[in-house]
């Protein structure tokens, strides 16, 4: 029981007043005791004590203010002096790391013409390493930043492989699956159905995919023609820059890119205005311009150059087929379960393809598959007839294969350099090391410099791509690449790592090698710290192996472009102009313009033409068990010589002599060597002839072989192709072969009458060289970044031989005195002290010679289709290139020793 | 009464071996260490708290407060990965002090 007059909390709040205003309790301290004082006095009432006692007792026990107040103070103190040397320990760490750049910067501006070097190579092969990365992290994120892109899904269809075997699948085969192909296309009706029926699909939007013409006064345009549902810019990001969306729900209106805005109509607002556009022979129409979406973003796949309604397609046949079907869904785990709902919907397309021609070929939809936008790139070498762009793999191994090799050029040049140079700095890391600093400082400070020269090089760098590299690259790709520095997160890591690696990797071994040296040996005398080890003359020899690969290498890829530029399509692409004809009256026209013009000097008509139509049809060996696809011409008697399409064996269909019957055929010799394998040990075009093999529930003879050729571009490869007569009813294209030099002209006659004869149309012709235009262009693209790089290579490895050689006579001046005093020649002097360099060169391109030989070869084959063969020529180019430039630096230093003068030299050592 | 540098250096592995079973508060660990001296040390009960803060400070221990039923938040303790390795180092100093005296003066003058 406590005594009348007491109160615990007025003595509790007493107690704690005393503490109040010392500077040794922090934070909540004082709680804390007050607490355990509360405790302490529970305690002892819980005992039987009155409160005033157990009070009295507790505080006793707690100890005196003065007690208490020292024993917290000293903690409070050794917390301070820890956070004191913390600071210091920072503050000290600064300091070093301050006077480590400061010493570093004042090494670079000493040495202005290495330093100098150093930065350009590096700074070279930053731009393209960088111009690289922004290229490869454009394709990988190709479509990534539509806002839905994890819910937008592609619709593929998927079929067996082999139409005979029914493969068995549990659940809807993937891409990957080597018993089905996925398809891109799909049937029309499919989207509206599935958008219908699945509560999971938010919409679907059909794409169609089209190449119209844009008729302007005096010429006409090509235009990129995307046929989609009105949901489009609900489910894409394109935004528009001007006008609205309205041509995507009515007919006769069309929404340009931005690019064909300008290109139409130039700097005017095209909104509102008229365009007339006219799709394969059909009758020009006009139409209205109802919005332009702005320029597309440098990742950005799914482009097009106009947008119409999908509305006026044929929407309601299960066996016409739109180019792409893509579903937007609630979320992205649904994709599987939207697979199991589009399911039934296979019925309904088998039994429409049954019911056309197709159905003989047995196209037998197995399955409906899903794959997410963002998949969409990477899956596109698995699948057939998409609308997707394919991954450009080869451009981007080589070009990332070049800017890797450039790389490492740089380092291993600015390696070496430091490492020559480091006789010049023997005193410094002498005192440096006698004056008490760590091996590990030492290497410090020189790893410090080398970063710091690599962060120059990359501000260097950077502008360079910026203003140089990055624009170059754009014109010659035709890509429109950007870097933001401000939003692009990745960039930043790529420029912090792209930094420190090039810095420790160009600056570990030069710094621990420098470190090495002992102040003792360096004093007596500099002899055994300045010799040449001979891990010093590997990295050399190391270097100029690089420089030789990437030099052979930019030279490879130079000749294959070259390569192409002269390969042939295996038919006459010069002298031929071909006419497109809407209907036979049309056709008729065209003949009768042909026979007409002088200019023409032989002409057929056709039902394919290669660059622009053939189909393409199951055929079955004679014996029936084999399946295979081909490529089907439907041509006249007169094509294969008027194309002069090269015979092998067997016979043409010439004209009226030697004229085929109905069931005979022409077939490539890529056919042969796959419909025959067997039993063959090599190619025997002869033996196919005479064969019967059965397309379209008809069997065909073969009655002649021809050499291969390309009907689309060089990156295609050949496939088994059949060249059929056809019924002239059928024939739509005129082929017309003109005297040399005439192709224009023809052109224009036959395009006059035909416009003459239907008044409101235009011609629709192209020259037989023009398929491959295109693909020239992307391959002299391509060619002229090789050459961009491989001229970059050179520089750097020039800039190295030069520094390293001038390094040399710099470390050996006093020789260079000696030998002029006992009357060495010049020329004799240069040749002794380059006498090394030489050897490491000639060393290093025989090494690389095979090794570049090896890989170039495999590297061509598993990059391109069709490439050149591999010769010895890029390896005599890049030896002769090198040995130019030693030659080339042996003259430079034969006058600065010509210029030396002994008495300058011996009294300065 | 114990000596105060014997005090001090016991007191370490004491606190950490009251902790190993749970968080404890200040009185909890006060009281029990007392008692486990026999009252026989020579502090008085602020002391602990400091030793306690720098525990905490070195990373033995860590700290968190929480709302008691019968008054003001209580802090409590407990121990940290590192106090637990701590724990065991002065464990195994501490065994082999023990059985030098024990081996010096035997187990009924080390216990006794």
């Amino acid at each position: 029981m406590s005594k009348p007059g007491f109160n615990l909390e007025t003595a509790v709040s007493t107690w704690r007043h005393q503490f109040k205003y010392s500077r040794a309790f922090k934070g909540r301290d004082l709680d804390e005791l007050e607490q355990h004082l509360r405790d302490h006095v529970a305690w002892l009432m819980d005992s039987g004590l009155p409160a005033e006692d157990a009070f009295r007792q507790a505080v006793g026990e707690l100890g005196a203010f003065h007690e208490t107040e020292s024993a917290y103070r000293s903690v409070a103190m050794m917390k301070t002096r820890d956070r004191r040397e913390v600071t210091h320990e920072l503050s000290h760490q600064f300091s070093m790391l301050s006077s480590y750049f400061r010493a570093a910067s004042r090494n670079l501006r000493k040495n202005k013409a290495t330093s100098l070097i150093n930065i350009v190579s590096l700074s070279v092969a930053i731009a393209v390493t960088l111009v690289t990365f922004l290229l490869v992290s454009a394709f990988l994120t190709e479509d990534f930043y539509h806002e839905h892109a994890d819910e937008i899904f592609m619709v593929h269809r998927v079929e067996p492989v082999d139409a005979a075997i029914d493969s068995v699948s549990a659940g809807v085969p993937r891409h990957d699956d080597p018993a089905f192909q996925w398809y891109g296309t799909t049937p029309a009706p499919l989207g509206p159905a599935i958008a219908e029926s699945s509560p999971d699909v938010v919409r679907a939007v059909r794409i169609g995919a089209t190449r119209g013409q844009v008729l302007l006064r005096d010429e006409k345009l090509g235009l990129n023609v995307r046929f989609v549902d009105e949901g489009f810019f609900a489910m894409f990001s394109f935004p528009l820059q001007a006008g609205s969306d309205a041509a995507l729900r009515e007919e006769g209106g069309v929404i340009l890119s931005a690019e064909e805005a300008t290109r139409i109509f130039g700097a005017e607002d095209p909104t509102g205005r008229t365009v007339t556009l006219q799709f394969g022979s059909g009758d020009p129409r006009d139409y209205t311009v109802t919005g332009v979406a702005a320029p597309f973003r440098s990742n950005a796949d799914l482009k097009f150059g106009a947008l119409m309604s999908f509305a006026g397609q044929r929407t309601d046949d299960w066996s016409a087929f739109s180019a792409a079907t893509f579903l937007q869904l609630r979320s992205a785990d649904a994709a599987r379960q939207v697979e199991v709902q589009l399911t039934p919907l296979v019925a309904p397309v088998n039994a429409a393809l049954a019911s056309t021609s197709m159905g003989n070929v047995s196209p037998r939809v197995h399955a409906f598959a899903l794959d997410n936008l963002k998949q969409l790139t990477r899956h596109r070498a698995d699948v057939e007839d998409s609308i997707v762009g394919q991954f450009p793999t080869a451009p981007i191994v080589v070009l990332g294969g070049l800017s890797a090799l450039l790389l490492l050029l740089a380092c291993f040049n600015c390696m070496n350099i430091t490492i020559a140079q480091a006789a010049k700095r023997l005193r410094e890391i002498g005192v440096r090391k006698v004056v008490g600093a760590r091996r590990s400082q030492v290497a410090f400070q020189f790893l410090a410099e080398n970063i710091l020269l690599c962060f120059f090089a990359l501000l260097v760098g950077l502008l360079l791509a910026w203003q140089l590299v990055l624009p170059a690259f754009n014109g010659i790709a035709g890509l429109n690449l950007e870097f933001d520095l401000f939003s692009d997160g990745r960039l930043w890591v790529f420029l912090i790592a792209l930094v420190l690696g090039t810095g420790v990797l160009s600056g570990l071994y030069p710094a621990l090698f420098v470190s090495s040296f002992r102040p003792t040996i360096i004093f007596r005398g500099m002899d055994r710290s300045t010799k040449r080890r001979p891990i010093t003359t590997a990295l050399q020899g190391f270097q100029f192996v690089l420089a030789f690969l990437s030099l052979a290498a930019g030279v490879t890829f130079i000749l294959n472009g070259h390569y192409y530029s002269d390969r042939s399509a295996g038919y006459d692409t010069k002298q031929i102009v071909v006419f497109e004809a809407g209907s036979v009256a049309e056709l008729d026209v065209l003949r009768s313009a042909a026979s007409a013009t002088p200019e023409v000097d032989s002409w057929t008509t056709s039902q394919h033409a290669f660059g622009r139509m053939w189909s393409e049809e199951s055929v079955r060996m004679g014996d029936g068990e084999v399946e295979f696809k081909t490529t089907v011409f439907g041509i006249s008697p007169d094509f294969p010589a008027l194309m002069d399409i090269a015979l092998v064996a067997g016979v043409l269909p010439d004209g009226g002599r030697k004229a085929f019957a109905p069931d005979q055929i022409l077939v490539n010799a890529t056919f042969v060597r796959e419909a025959f394998p067997a039993g063959t040990t090599e190619f025997d075009p002869a033996s196919a002839v005479g064969r019967t093999i059965r397309m379209d529930s008809t069997d065909y003879h073969i009655a002649g072989v021809v050499a291969d050729f390309h009907f689309e571009d060089f990156f295609s490869v050949i496939e088994p192709s059949i060249l059929r007569l056809s019924d002239p009813g059928t024939h739509r294209y005129l082929i017309a072969r003109t005297l040399p030099g005439a192709r224009k002209a023809v052109a224009d006659r036959i395009a006059a009458s035909y416009e003459s004869a239907f008044v409101d149309r235009t011609a629709d012709w192209y020259m037989q060289g023009d398929m491959f235009e295109s693909f020239r262009r992307d391959s002299d693209g391509l060619t002229a970044i090789f050459l961009f790089v491989s001229v970059l290579a050179l520089i750097i490895s020039c800039l190295s031989v030069y520094a390293l050689s001038a390094q040399n006579i710099m470390n050996r001046l006093k020789e260079v005195g000696v030998r002029k005093v006992l009357g060495g020649r010049s020329f004799g002097i240069a040749q002794r002290l380059n006498r090394k360099i030489v050897i490491v060169l000639t060393v290093a391109a025989i090494i690389s010679a095979p090794l570049g030989y090896q890989v170039l070869t495999i590297l061509l084959g598993n990059l391109f289709a069709y490439h050149m063969e591999m010769s010895v020529l890029p390896f005599v180019a890049a030896f002769l290139v090198m040995a130019g430039m030693t030659v080339l630096t042996i003259a430079i230093q034969v006058r600065a020793i010509e210029r030396a003068r002994p008495a300058e030299i011996l009294g300065a050592e | 009464m114990l000596s105060k540098s014997l005090a001090g250096a016991t007191l370490e592995p004491l606190i950490l071996t009251l902790l190993a079973d749970g968080p404890k508060y200040g009185f909890q660990l006060v009281h029990r260490a007392k008692q486990l001296y026999d009252d026989q040390v020579p502090w008085t009960n602020s002391k602990f708290y400091p030793i306690l803060h720098r525990m905490e400070h070195d990373g033995w221990v860590e700290s968190f407060w929480q709302a008691s039923d019968d008054g003001p938040d209580r802090k409590y303790y407990r121990l940290t990965a590192r106090g637990k390795n701590e724990l065991a180092s002065l464990q195994k100093e501490w065994k082999r002090v023990n059985a030098m005296w024990e081996n010096l003066w035997g187990p009924e003058v080390a216990f006794g």
